[in-house]
């Protein structure tokens, strides 16, 4: 087992252990007859607090409080024990409108959490299998250049008898996939159907093309496929960008929620 | 293709040091000590004498209280003194007074303030700033003012900090200097005019041709093995255990012999473009292999590719820093077998300088007799038993012989760290892409303690993964401080951090063209309101350095790695290659 397998097992252990702990509470508290709802809603309200205060460690990057790799770590773990205790708290089924509109963002924050921590894990591995880092900066520039070399590579086989097809292959289908950008749907899931399509279009129209054709065809589709890569690194960061404000997004409305759930908690007590 | 254009070939001395240098002066220096005593004829007619004073020297003129020379500096040119008297300072001024760009570590609550704020405006630069000490009296500091149209920094309250500190005097006729220009090494000590001054400077390019003198080099020599010799060979691990009187004898057959152009970083950024194999031939021979082993090759500064021929090419197996040595297997292999001639290897591979070397070349006699037995059994290199190479020439091998390499490095690697000259680099920021989700949470931090304006560019040389970042390496042959004219560049003599004085860079851009990696960026500046500012005269901006500075202020360190979520990011010395194979391969 390498050290970060063995570091995460630990891990895993210590957060399976608290929330049997929690679990072992609960029950002692309700044996005694006792409020278990107020117990666990407090740990819980704490362990929000506390993933929260990742984002409050990433503002305050001259305390010496340890890296921040570190806290996001703690910041899954501790994710994963509100899971448990947020099962706790809330019960099955969840009635009244506040509790389910409380109980649906906590499993949207879960759920997005998860998720965040899968694509957080794999995206940086499928951006690199489609090239060399690029920054989102320069993909716009980047695109723009590979828009004019298949443009003048167009232009150029439009001069000649011998690829005009590839000219007007060019303007039918290529033209378009240059000079946009891509769409919403591939933003949120990625994929290599329009390169696939668009090289296959090139193969089919090779018969038609001479010596100089098919070296431009050739050309061509290496541009193709920088622009896909490209464009794949570009939706890849996208996604990632938006999932962090999604995620921030809902976690700041659940506190809304959680503070007026609190209020209404004290005000009802009595009762 | 267009037409070619023809030009003029462009020739060593077109940009000559001083290109308003008066005749009359020229005269008078051919003239005067120590060029009168020159042999005209040990120069070369594509370089005489008369053309290295007139294009490699000036004469310039410093007022009481300049500092010449800086501690720490590295320097290009060395200097002879014309008229009047400087000081070398013997104990360490605070980097405050000779303008170094040494911090303060910043209390904790200030840097939590400051991290709070909101900065609308990056950069700024306030104007009228003074230091002050912690009783509010203003520090000993120093200014820069302008001699002949040329920046000088200089002491405030001269006289008083000469008085204060123990100094020897230098007068009209003494060199000082030439060590630092020759191996660009750190100067060991501060230089100030004691009085109004002139000076003769004599940059590095000048000083290696003048050294073609037998008796200047001589002087050289002399000088260099009084003062340092003996200092760096004892430093050297390899001899620690050497009796004084046994080191002695190695000094004295001793060579310092320099390959390569000082100079190249400016070629650089042109031959990394061309691929290995080229690259590598463009490279200075220090030792070819299958010469004869006749001396022990110790590297005194700069770095230098140790490869073999294979196939077609060259296959580098390691690269040699400061104070490693090279032909020590074969001198105890030789020395072993008795020096018997059937027996005897030569060199087994080959030694390329990268940019600049300096090395020291020790006699093979010298070495058998008076170090050889002195070094420790546990510390000699492995016996050789698959020699490529003996007296008649090179061994053909047998194909199911397997090749022994020193180093368990990744070849591709060391090849790529060589070639991109990351080597120089003691921290360098390493990303692995493969991890690192572009999130810009490191340039998110890296701006928000440096005044909104993030100091390196997320991107750079790939090498698989992992990624080299536009980040100031704080180099072990820190180039970008060649040149300034103000010392605002300067490395920390403690930590080898090397940073900026924001307070006295002029903005001139020597150290960012210098730099070969564009890791030197030049910033348009604001004051406090947000107002750009620009240059009276020319109503031109105004521009400051800016360049990575390993949050040296932060008791945290660099902001950049503490900050990254996914641990992608690393600030590493890339010359330690087991670290950094061992940071590339983690689970």
């Amino acid at each position: 087992m390498n050290t970060f397998t063995a570091k995460s097992v630990r891990a895993l252990i210590v957060t399976g252990t608290a929330i049997a702990i929690m679990l072992v509470m609960y029950q002692w508290v309700d044996n005694q007859l006792g409020r278990p709802e107020y117990y666990t809603g407090f740990v819980l309200l704490a362990s929000c607090v506390g993933l929260m205060t990742l984002s409050l460690r990433k503002k305050l990057l001259v305390l010496p409080l340890g890296a921040v790799a570190v806290w996001q770590q703690i910041h899954h773990y501790l994710g994963l024990f509100a899971v448990g205790t947020f099962a706790m708290h809330a019960g099955f089924p969840v009635t009244g409108f506040l509790e389910m509109s409380l109980a649906i963002l906590f499993v949207l924050i879960s759920v997005s959490g998860i998720v965040g921590w899968y694509i957080n894990k794999t995206t940086p591995r499928k951006m690199l299998s489609a090239g060399k880092s690029v920054l989102r900066e320069d993909i716009a520039a980047l695109r723009r250049s590979i828009a004019q070399q298949a443009y003048h590579v167009a232009l150029t086989a439009a001069g000649k008898i011998e690829s005009a097809t590839l000219a007007d292959h060019y303007t039918q289908r290529l033209s378009e996939f240059f000079s946009r950008r891509r769409s919403l749907a591939y933003c949120i899931v990625p994929t290599g159907k329009s390169r696939r399509e668009l090289l296959q279009g090139l193969e089919k129209i090779e018969r038609f093309l001479g010596p100089e054709g098919r070296s431009s065809k050739q050309t061509l589709s290496e541009l193709i496929v920088a622009k896909d890569d490209l464009d794949f690194q570009w939706a890849m960061q996208i996604r990632l960008r938006s999932w962090v404000i999604f995620h921030v997004s809902l976690v700041w409305s659940f506190f809304i929620l959680v503070a007026y759930h609190i209020y209404l908690v004290y005000q009802f007590q009595g009762g | 293709m267009g037409k070619a254009v023809e030009i003029e070939r462009p020739k060593r001395w077109d940009h000559p040091l001083d290109p308003t240098m008066l005749l009359r002066d020229l005269d008078w220096l051919i003239a005067s000590e120590p060029f009168v005593s020159m042999n005209a004829g040990c120069f070369t007619s594509a370089a005489p004498l008369i053309e290295i004073l007139k294009n490699d020297t000036r004469i310039s003129r410093y007022e009481h209280g300049d500092v010449i020379i800086r501690e720490g500096e590295y320097g290009g040119s060395a200097f002879i003194v014309i008229r009047g008297q400087v000081r070398t300072l013997v104990t360490r001024l605070e980097a405050s007074a000779t303008q170094a760009a040494k911090r303060e570590r910043t209390s904790w609550l200030k840097l939590l303030a400051d991290s709070l704020k909101r900065r609308p405006v990056p950069e700024v630069r306030h104007v009228a700033a003074t230091r002050t000490s912690k009783n509010g009296e203003p520090m000993p500091t120093t200014l820069i003012r302008s001699v002949d149209d040329k920046p000088r920094v200089f002491l405030q309250d001269a006289s008083a900090i000469l008085n204060g500190c123990s100094s020897e005097p230098l007068s009209e006729g003494e060199l000082f200097g030439e060590m630092a220009a020759i191996t660009r090494s750190p100067s060991h000590y501060t230089v100030v005019a004691d009085g109004p001054v002139v000076l003769l400077e004599i940059r590095w390019q000048g000083l290696r041709l003048l050294r073609r003198d037998p008796s200047f080099q001589q002087q050289l020599d002399h000088r260099y093995r009084a003062a340092s010799l003996k200092t760096h060979l004892r430093e050297t691990l390899l001899f620690r255990f050497l009796p004084a009187e046994h080191l002695e004898k190695i000094a004295e057959a001793t060579q310092l012999v320099s390959y390569g152009d000082r100079e190249w970083f400016s070629d650089y950024k042109a031959t990394r473009k061309l691929n290995v194999q080229e690259q590598l031939r463009s490279e200075p021979i220090i030792i070819d292999e299958g010469s004869p082993a006749n001396d022990l090759i110790l590297i005194r500064s700069g770095f230098a590719r140790r490869s073999y021929k294979l196939g077609a090419g060259h296959h580098t197996i390691a690269y040699l820093g400061r104070g490693e040595t090279y032909g020590l297997s074969e001198l105890i292999h030789n020395f072993r077998h008795g020096n018997m001639e059937s027996t005897i290897l030569p060199y087994q591979e080959s030694l390329r300088a990268i940019g600049f070397v300096d090395v020291l070349r020790i006699a093979r006699r010298a070495m058998v007799e008076h170090a050889i037995p002195f070094i420790r059994q546990s510390e000699l290199p492995k016996p050789i038993n698959n020699p490529r190479y003996d007296v008649l020439g090179p061994i053909v091998r047998e194909s199911s012989q397997k090749e022994t390499r020193q180093d368990s490095v990744d070849p591709a690697l060391l090849e790529f760290l060589v070639d991109e000259r990351l080597i120089n680099g003691r921290e360098v920021m390493l990303i692995d892409t493969e991890r690192c989700t572009r999130c810009d949470d490191c340039l998110r931090a890296c701006a928000s303690v440096h005044e909104g304006n993030p100091r390196f560019i997320r991107n750079g040389p790939q090498f698989g993964p992992f990624q080299f970042a536009h980040a100031c390496m704080h180099c072990a042959d820190p180039v970008c401080m060649i040149g300034c004219p103000t010392g605002a560049i300067a490395r920390d003599v403690d930590t080898g951090i090397i940073s900026i004085n924001p307070q006295t860079c002029i903005g001139c851009s020597v150290c960012s063209e210098s730099c070969p990696y564009d890791n030197i960026v030049m910033v348009q500046i604001h004051d406090a309101k947000g107002r750009q500012l620009v240059d009276k005269q020319s109503q031109l901006p105004i521009l400051q350095a800016t360049k990575c500075d390993l949050c040296e202020s932060l008791p945290t360190g660099p902001a950049c790695q503490s900050a990254c979520p996914h641990e992608a990011l690393v600030r590493i010395d890339a010359s330690n290659l087991g670290e950094l194979q061992k940071w590339m391969t983690r689970p």
